[in-house]
């Protein structure tokens, strides 16, 4: 099943529904079908606009005036899904944390990768690869980097 | 891009009774309004409905068609100061077409 994440928004493209099945059973999660991709239940709720200081997400209020799609929302409030927590969190709050792996044809992952955490290349904002439902082993193409200049 | 109904009231535009931060106004907005906010991307504008100026405009015209008109007929009876009294008909007839135009604002 292909993943691309962007911006700490998750998009999982699966081959059948059987493969979403099989990895909310493993993951603990069930993703759910949302416009051409399939997601987490929370990034799919989420509005495609925000407004500062109206509701956006549960709790959460609006940082930002944004319309657009929900991942260019969400970048623009400054938050990202956080996989160990199963919430939105800051981004600016996952930047502390190396991911380490071995390259070989792919960077093979046993945990799904969390945007906004760093390498030796520098802060990781997405990923592009695959997950083989298996063995839940997350095989990362490429990752995807903060632009030095939007520092 | 995304369309809400929106008020604005003192220069400040309201969603849902939540005032909206960054938001331009098409318009003076000084006066209280109804309206609607459009949203593209980050940027932010309040349009608001300007048929109740133009409806409140036209009623006022056709108040002062009415004073019009009572002048003329008093001018009328006393004698007109100019050899040619003004014809009240004519600001009947003008009140009329603005009744016309006010019920039927596009």
């Amino acid at each position: 099943m292909r993943i691309i994440c962007e911006t700490g928004f998750y998009k999982f493209y699966p081959n059948s529904i059987a493969e979403v099945k099989r990895f909310g059973a493993k993951y603990g999660i069930e993703l759910v079908e949302c416009e051409d991709y399939f997601t987490f239940p929370i990034l799919a709720a989420l509005p495609k606009f925000s407004l500062i200081g109206h509701p956006y997400s549960g709790v959460i209020l609006g940082l930002a005036n944004h319309a657009g799609k929900r991942e260019e929302v969400l970048e623009a409030n400054g938050l990202a899904y956080s996989v160990s927590l199963n919430r939105l969190i800051l981004s600016s709050t996952l930047v502390f944390k190396k991911i380490n792996y071995n390259y070989s044809n792919y960077i093979v992952m046993n945990t799904l990768p969390q945007a906004y955490n760093y390498d030796d290349n520098g802060l990781i904002t997405g990923f592009s690869g695959f997950v083989d439902v298996d063995v839940m082993k997350y095989k990362i193409e490429r990752f995807f980097y903060q632009n030095l200049l939007d520092l | 891009m995304k369309i809400f109904d929106a008020n604005c009231a003192a220069g400040i535009v309201l969603v849902d009774g939540l005032p909206v931060v960054g938001c331009s106004i098409l318009g003076e907005g000084v006066g209280a309004s109804s309206g609607y906010l459009v949203m593209a991307e980050n940027n932010l504008v309040y349009l608001p409905k300007t048929t109740p100026d133009v409806k409140t405009l036209i009623e006022l015209i056709e108040s002062l068609c009415d004073n019009i008109s009572s002048i003329t007929v008093t001018t009328i009876a006393l004698g007109s100061p100019t050899s040619t009294p003004i014809n009240s008909a004519a600001f009947v007839a003008l009140k009329a077409q603005l009744t016309v135009l006010k019920t039927s604002l596009k």
